[in-house]
């Protein structure tokens, strides 16, 4: 069955800032979707990006590595699931019950690069 | 538009509440009460921890080990850089990280009971007994207590910040478990807040029912623990088993129409647990024979104990309820235990008597708010025949009742 990688972006700010009782439901519905699709046995896997890290430039000759945080970046990958599905199709309906369009904007959906 | 299994969720959340017990349990016996409050912030941490990766990795197979690691782990963590300031070596922090779970002097066989009596210290005030029991021994976020005692989120966590660090840092205090020889004395005050615990899931207040039912099954649990223990006076423990098994056992029939629960009399016996109203009858037996003196929570045991006994509402044993409810009214005189009082004397046929009992009462300040009270009273007056004076109460009580399911009962009665 093909897999597919679900790329969630967010805001770079989007967790800062939030207490205790405003993200442990956003998070309790994230588990929600994955124990469902779990249960549904097409939860390949997943992880979590933690919100810091550098970029390594590399224009004309020299070597730049620079702070993630440092630099105003709007977006950052917040992490990424592996599902299993027949097809795009599927994925799509997939991703539209997906928690990550309530609490925050959008999912990339990429299909793994195998060997057909 | 997305839609959640809600069911999933529910299960986050009832493994947050079993896991966050279990550790705090386990840190407790093993890193001693008088770090409490380093135990509640990395058990915190935990939970918080796991939160923020299950939802990419998923729960893991054994979310229990899982969490005592983590916990573990920022445990260490914290005291190693506490080990750098002050005198504690790493010899110190090696034996602790090695140390059995069980230690030598632990009073209890269940590490739940030492969490118990730690939040039963009697340097704190009552509300924060029950605050701390709720979190630490019921699970509970404190958004959820705030939830279950009406009070203010913000309120909860400035309270218990306090009586943790009280527990933890204020050496005047004993903190250290009790020994054997305090425990009688200290049994009744852990019979009460375990008590307390289940009336916050029990009474028909705001709140999940899932919540409100796993707290009231954690509060039999912990009873039921506390009759095990052979270090505990038998007795009382046994009476509040008893009371809570028959209480439970007719759970799923209160809780059959969703959060508004429904009354005795219009319960569906056939869903009532035959193997806990048969605990609660055998608890009761115990407590009988191991108690001299009947306590309050022992009649309070017998007397649920009468109801759960009737084949139904009409057919309860209604002269013994109001017996046991007049030894009650002496050991533990209570305005609100004598509506019930009044009820079973009103079924006992005797509706004048239960008039003297409660018109005195109209005063009350605690039963000015309580619709019982003023059911109790207009079924009285209409027992005796005074219709326009039962009408009266009724239309009081259905301004004052908590819940929808009482105001259809009420609104039933007066059509």
């Amino acid at each position: 069955m093909p897999q597919f990688a679900l790329l969630l972006p967010q805001r770079a700010d989007r967790y800062t800032s939030l207490t205790e009782d405003e993200f442990m439901p956003i998070m309790k519905d994230y588990i929600g979707w994955v124990e469902d699709a779990e249960a549904k046995g097409i939860f390949i896997g997943g992880h979590k990006l933690k919100e810091e890290g550098v970029t390594v430039r590399a224009p004309a000759g020299s070597v730049e590595v620079q702070d993630l945080l440092s630099t105003e970046v709007a977006e950052i990958l917040g992490g990424l699931m592996i599902v299993e599905a027949p097809s795009m199709d599927a994925v799509i309906e997939l991703a539209k019950s997906h928690p990550h369009l309530v609490h925050n904007d959008v999912i990339e959906i990429r299909p793994l690069d195998e060997d057909a | 538009m997305p839609e959640f299994d809600a069911s999933a969720v529910a299960v986050v959340d009832r493994v947050a509440r079993q896991e966050r017990r279990a550790l705090i349990a386990a840190l407790t016996r093993r890193l001693g009460a008088d770090r409490i409050d380093l135990i509640d912030d990395v058990a915190q941490e935990a939970l918080l921890s796991a939160l923020t990766l299950w939802p990419y990795q998923g729960v893991p197979e054994h979310p229990g080990a899982w969490l005592r690691r983590v916990a573990w782990n920022k445990a260490l963590d914290i005291l190693r850089r506490q080990a750098r300031q002050t005198d504690l070596s790493d010899d110190v922090l090696e034996s602790l990280a090695l140390s059995d779970f069980r230690r030598q002097d632990a009073p209890f066989d269940d590490a739940r009971l030492e969490v118990l009596a730690l939040c039963t210290n009697q340097s704190l005030k009552p509300l924060d007994q029950i605050l701390l029991a709720l979190r630490l021994v019921g699970g509970l976020t404190n958004a959820e207590s705030a939830e279950a005692l009406l009070m203010q989120r913000d309120a909860v966590g400035q309270r218990l910040a306090r009586a943790t660090r009280r527990l933890a840092r204020d050496d005047t205090l004993v903190v250290s478990l009790p020994s054997r020889a305090v425990l009688a004395q200290q049994t009744e005050q852990w019979c009460s807040v375990i008590y307390l615990m289940f009336s916050v899931g029990y009474l028909p207040r705001h709140g999940q029912t899932a919540l409100r039912q796993d707290l009231c099954l954690e509060a039999l649990d912990l009873a039921r623990a506390l009759t095990a223990e052979t270090s505990v006076p038998a007795g009382t423990p046994h009476a509040l088993a008893a009371l809570l098994s028959f209480q439970c056992a007719r759970l799923d029939a209160r809780l059959a129409a969703g959060d508004r629960p429904t009354l005795l009399g219009d319960q569906d016996r056939m869903r009532w647990d035959p193997q806990r109203r048969q605990d609660g009858f055998r608890y009761l037996k115990q407590a009988r024979a191991a108690s001299r003196e009947p306590s309050r929570i022992h009649l309070e045991a017998a007397i649920a104990g009468c109801y759960a006994a009737a084949p139904s509402y009409e057919q309860t044993d209604w002269p013994a309820i109001v017996r046991l409810h007049e030894v009650l009214g002496r050991v533990w005189p209570n305005p609100v235990t004598k509506v019930g009082h009044a009820v079973a004397l009103v079924e006992a046929g005797r509706a004048p008597e239960a008039l003297a009992l409660l018109e005195p009462l109209r005063g009350d300040r605690q039963l000015a708010v309580y619709a019982p009270f003023a059911m109790a009273l207009a079924h009285a007056y209409r027992a005796v025949g005074q219709e326009d004076d039962a009408r009266a109460m009724l239309t009081e009580a259905e301004a004052m009742a908590v819940s929808e399911s009482t105001r259809q009962h009420i609104d039933a009665l007066l059509a």
